[in-house]
């Protein structure tokens, strides 16, 4: 347990080293809110509507803002490395290492996330501040819950991105995979628009698949939506999907470590 | 002249070579341009079933001004947009600028055209049949409409360019901001809608200070509803000044440049 805590230590000075660039970066993902902010509330106000799918104005704009922290920290999809470490051959240093590949992922993410997510403080204090009467802030359990939620999703999220990550190992450079991937999960999570507002059949593929824990059903706990019912079957449904995940990265792993050859490309 | 288009031609025929190579590369890319488009209609389609109109323009102008929209980003995400990446990822913090700086070539122009991305532009097909289906549901338009949006859509171009460069001059002194990269795909975001969606000091800004708005906006406008001359007076003069800032401030940082040592 030392050697990984001295890594997660290790690891956030490394981020740390880069403070300036994260704070432009974070920075830059207000035009997002500020963009969708300004859509939705055209199409309230000049549609004359008071509910869409059951969000009101104030309810999309918080599923806006919530998204936009959540983002911070759930999107992990530059966060590992593992691909990069395998097509340039810099796998070979963890691989004589005494310690766990998936446990490394794990540490590089968190770390990277959670800095991510304390250089935007400033910037999210600035979108509440601005939009602040079309904000709706959860309950305190739910507050917690969300936390929980965010956390859990997070490990899931690590796990489903390190199953194509490992690819590498078979297949070379998953880069081009990776980005496909994590658009369409973007996508299916609801991180673009709450996914109540798709139809019903469409709604369907989304709910059977593990996303919309990323960021709707954490957007949904915000707005107050969801009962502790509801919360804790999500709960048990992203442990299944996260056992699923770690299941196929071994598999994977154990199948196809053999073709590494640690020269890189 | 002449030798731009040499080095032009050279360095895409080797872009081509590049690409045709990593086959496996670019069907994902592809496959991912293609989402991000049918991601946007499936977008806009969701706000039109709640509203008629978005900021005073019906669901086929909106998409035509989102076509138009990432047909610029795609051209210039084609051709120049890796190129000046570079210069925030690369080129300044590893001091291999020099290699541009000792060519008998301007090396603002070879930085920018360095690094075409071929494949981006099969993306431009999918993107031009969504702008021709738009624009046949806008009904005939005067050809006096086409001839103005022709010269604004190619000062549009070079005030893309200016402003990318722009967002992109400042890691000629703050060098480890790789994150700058990201400024530019961020802000087309603001012109896939219409002005009226934003409120009207933001409006001012983005069409002024920060002329990104205008970029989509004006060109579209004059095709769809109003050729004014003045509209491509203001974008003549907003392009010049736009394009001298980012000749001026890439100059002062190239001053500022100290090779590998930076």
């Amino acid at each position: 347990m030392h050697k990984y805590l001295m890594y997660l230590k290790t690891s956030f000075k490394v981020n740390t080293a880069y403070t300036a660039n994260y704070f432009l970066l974070v920075s830059f993902d207000l035009i997002y809110f500020f963009v969708f902010f300004s859509l939705w509330t055209t199409v309230y106000k000049t549609g004359n509507i008071t509910e869409i799918a059951g969000y009101s104005l104030t309810g999309v704009v918080s599923y806006y803002f919530i998204s936009e922290i959540i983002f911070k920290f759930a999107d992990v999809t530059g966060s590992i490395y593992l691909n990069w470490q395998i097509w340039s051959g810099y796998l070979t240093n963890d691989l004589i290492k005494p310690w766990n590949v998936l446990a490394i992922s794990y540490i590089d993410a968190f770390s990277e996330k959670f800095i991510n997510l304390v250089v935007a403080l400033p910037t999210t204090i600035v979108m509440f501040m601005i939009a602040q009467q079309f904000i709706s802030l959860p309950t305190w359990p739910n507050a917690i819950y969300l936390t929980i939620t965010v956390v859990l999703s997070f490990i899931m999220n690590c796990a489903f991105n390190i199953c194509i990550h490992v690819l590498c190992l078979k297949f070379g450079d998953q880069e081009s995979n990776l980005e496909l991937t994590n658009y369409l999960s973007l996508f299916l999570a609801g991180a673009f628009f709450p996914i109540a507002f798709l139809p019903a059949k469409i709604q369907f593929i989304f709910n059977i698949l593990p996303f919309k824990y990323i960021f709707f059903v954490p957007a949904n706990i915000f707005l107050n939506k969801m009962s502790f019912h509801e919360i804790w079957l999500a709960w048990i449904s992203i442990l299944v999907w996260t056992t699923i995940f770690v299941l196929c990265y071994k598999y994977i792993y154990k199948r196809t470590i053999k073709y590494y050859s640690g020269t890189g490309r | 002249m002449r030798k731009f288009f040499r080095i032009n031609f050279i360095i895409w025929r080797n872009a081509l070579i590049r690409d045709s190579k990593i086959s496996g590369f670019i069907l994902s890319s592809i496959l991912f341009q293609i989402f991000d488009i049918v991601n946007s209609i499936i977008f806009i389609v969701l706000i039109f079933m709640h509203t008629k109109t978005l900021g005073g323009w019906n669901i086929y102008q909106v998409l035509f001004l989102y076509a138009f929209s990432q047909t610029i980003s795609i051209i210039h995400g084609a051709w120049t947009k890796k190129g000046l990446n570079t210069l925030a990822n690369e080129l300044i913090r590893l001091g291999d600028y020099d290699f541009y700086l000792t060519k008998p070539f301007d090396a603002m122009t070879l930085v920018s055209i360095s690094k075409p991305r071929a494949y981006v532009l099969i993306k431009l097909l999918f993107n031009l049949s969504l702008l021709v289906f738009a624009l046949m549901h806008c009904g005939p338009l005067p050809i006096i409409n086409y001839l103005w949006f022709i010269i604004l859509f190619i000062l549009s171009f070079f005030l893309y360019y200016a402003i990318k460069v722009i967002t992109i001059v400042p890691s000629f002194w703050i060098i480890k901001t790789w994150g700058l990269t990201d400024l530019m795909d961020k802000l087309s975001n603001i012109m896939r809608y219409p002005a009226g969606v934003y409120p009207r000091l933001l409006t001012f800004l983005l069409s002024t200070v920060l002329p990104i708005l205008v970029i989509t906006y004006l060109p579209v406008r004059v095709l769809l509803f109003e050729p004014k001359f003045s509209y491509v007076v203001f974008m003549a003069i907003l392009t010049t000044i736009f394009v001298l800032t980012a000749r001026f401030f890439w100059q002062k940082g190239e001053k500022n440049y100290g090779s590998a040592s930076s």
